[in-house]
């Protein structure tokens, strides 16, 4: 048997059957109105579920929209992640997102992106200023801003949790089920070579045998 | 052999448990997966038939930081124990730092004892490792059973061999981090003296195995509580 098999390390792509786990978390980002994107290791994007945002809209009509967004995105896929802990991360706009890894059996896949959200609690004037800075009409970007969904960080928590847990399910069953399909077809390639090679051999042990194999080959 | 990827910082040892179909093997590893730390240890992975006997194999992985930052992983891997099963065996057994034999204690299951670990000595000359030097522990798994080989007749024939023998009664966690322990230890001894992993590294086996345990299980194991006889542990026991 090929120990490789063994060894092999599966990527996020292959782990997450995208069609099936679309629907609970579409679903769930209904109901907290927060979007959830997974990322794989090189942070090509696999799943988003959608829908523009009011809040994205107004950021992409400022001046500096492109630095903005590219910040943003950047620190998104290469916040580096420890353990199995979400990291926070405040975007330049003002809005937070919630990054969390997915790992298996310690090795990091890839993540999920939770966001945009409100910061919890940021002031007015704070957004005044943001607004200010990157020359986008202020009420304009206030009254997006307040559109964003406004989760408490206790509830925020609760998500990042109930996501992980989703997450973990689907690779933990996936890569077993990889794994079991590999050996098994790793074993009936072996029993495949072996039926072969004593065919051969019975053919050359039989000369009889091979004239009627012979016979049928030219009757096939 | 030890992976070692220094650009990650991580190390890698592989512990097969290896033994005959129904010895224990899966439930020393399933009791371990209890008495580890939550943070350490991963998840018990099992690729099994639906009666529950280990068709492929079983994966558990533990994972520990040293103080200087390497990370140490240690897979654990039992092999199905069924004859027809070898090919899986060979393949598990691949690449092996140190192995459990999980013998069945019983009388009745000496011959199944014996097969098994001829196999194991011929698999392991096939994936070109040193059966005279690979750190290998024998567990007489099932002492709680009736009609078991006694103590003094497992001393009298293993106690003069280098191989560490342990009593263990898997089912009720008995013997098994134990055995676990003894075979980390010499698993580490020689990456140490390979790799002059301890000095380089900061690496300690007392911290490691102090961190791994979980709470519950601290002040309950003693090595020696379930040794029949220390081989070539006899070396590094304080």
């Amino acid at each position: 048997m090929n120990e490789v098999v063994l060894e092999k390390k599966f990527e996020l792509g292959e782990l997450l059957d995208l069609r099936v786990l679309g629907e609970p978390l579409r679903n769930l980002a209904d109901m907290i109105g927060i979007q959830i994107r997974i990322y794989d290791l090189a942070g090509k994007e696999l799943f988003d579920t959608g829908g523009e945002i009011h809040f994205c809209q107004v950021v992409h009509q400022a001046d500096m929209e492109d630095q903005i967004c590219r910040s943003v995105r950047e620190k998104l896929i290469t916040q580096p992640l420890t353990g199995s802990s979400a990291a926070q991360i405040l975007a330049v706009c003002g809005s937070r997102y919630t990054v969390l890894p997915i790992t298996h059996q310690f090795d990091l896949l890839g993540r999920v992106v939770l966001g945009p959200y409100q910061d919890h609690g940021i002031a007015d004037s704070r957004l005044s200023a943001i607004a200010a800075q990157y020359r986008i009409d202020s009420a304009k970007f206030i009254s997006a801003y307040k559109k964003l969904p406004n989760p408490s960080p206790e509830q925020i928590k609760k998500i990042a949790r109930f996501n992980s847990k989703i997450l973990d399910a689907f690779v933990f069953i996936n890569t077993k089920r990889l794994l079991t399909s590999l050996m098994h077809l790793e074993l009936m390639m072996q029993s495949k070579d072996r039926i072969f090679k004593e065919v051969e051999k019975e053919m050359q042990s039989t000369p009889e045998d091979q004239r009627e194999i012979e016979k049928y080959k030219k009757m096939f | 052999m030890v992976q070692m990827n220094l650009e990650f910082r991580e190390v890698t040892v592989k512990v097969v448990y290896y033994g005959p179909a129904l010895s224990g093997k899966t439930t020393n590893l399933q009791k371990l997966h209890q008495m580890f730390n939550p943070q350490h240890r991963g998840r018990l992975m099992s690729l099994e038939t639906q009666s529950d006997r280990t068709l492929f194999y079983d994966l558990y992985p533990i994972q520990y930081h040293t103080p200087a930052g390497l990370k140490v992983k240690l897979k654990l891997f039992t092999v199905p124990g069924q004859v027809i099963h070898n090919e899986t065996r060979k393949a598990v057994l691949n690449g092996a730092d140190a192995i459990v034999f999980v013998a069945d204690s019983q009388r009745s299951q000496a011959l199944s004892n014996s097969l098994s670990f001829k196999n194991l000595k011929e698999n392991l000359k096939i994936n070109n490792l040193d059966f005279e030097t690979i750190p290998l522990v024998i567990q007489f798994n099932k002492r709680d059973l009736a009609e078991i080989k006694p103590v003094e007749e497992i001393k009298a024939d293993w106690g003069q061999t280098r191989f560490p023998t342990f009593s263990a009664i898997a089912t009720e966690g008995k013997g098994v981090f134990e055995t676990f322990e003894c075979v980390v230890r010499l698993g580490f001894e020689v990456i140490n003296k390979k790799y002059d992993f301890n000095r380089k590294f900061g690496f300690n086996p007392d911290s490691f195995f102090a961190s791994v345990k979980g709470d519950k299980i601290e002040n309950q194991i003693d090595i020696n509580r379930y040794m029949i006889s220390p081989g070539q542990f006899a070396g590094l026991l304080k």
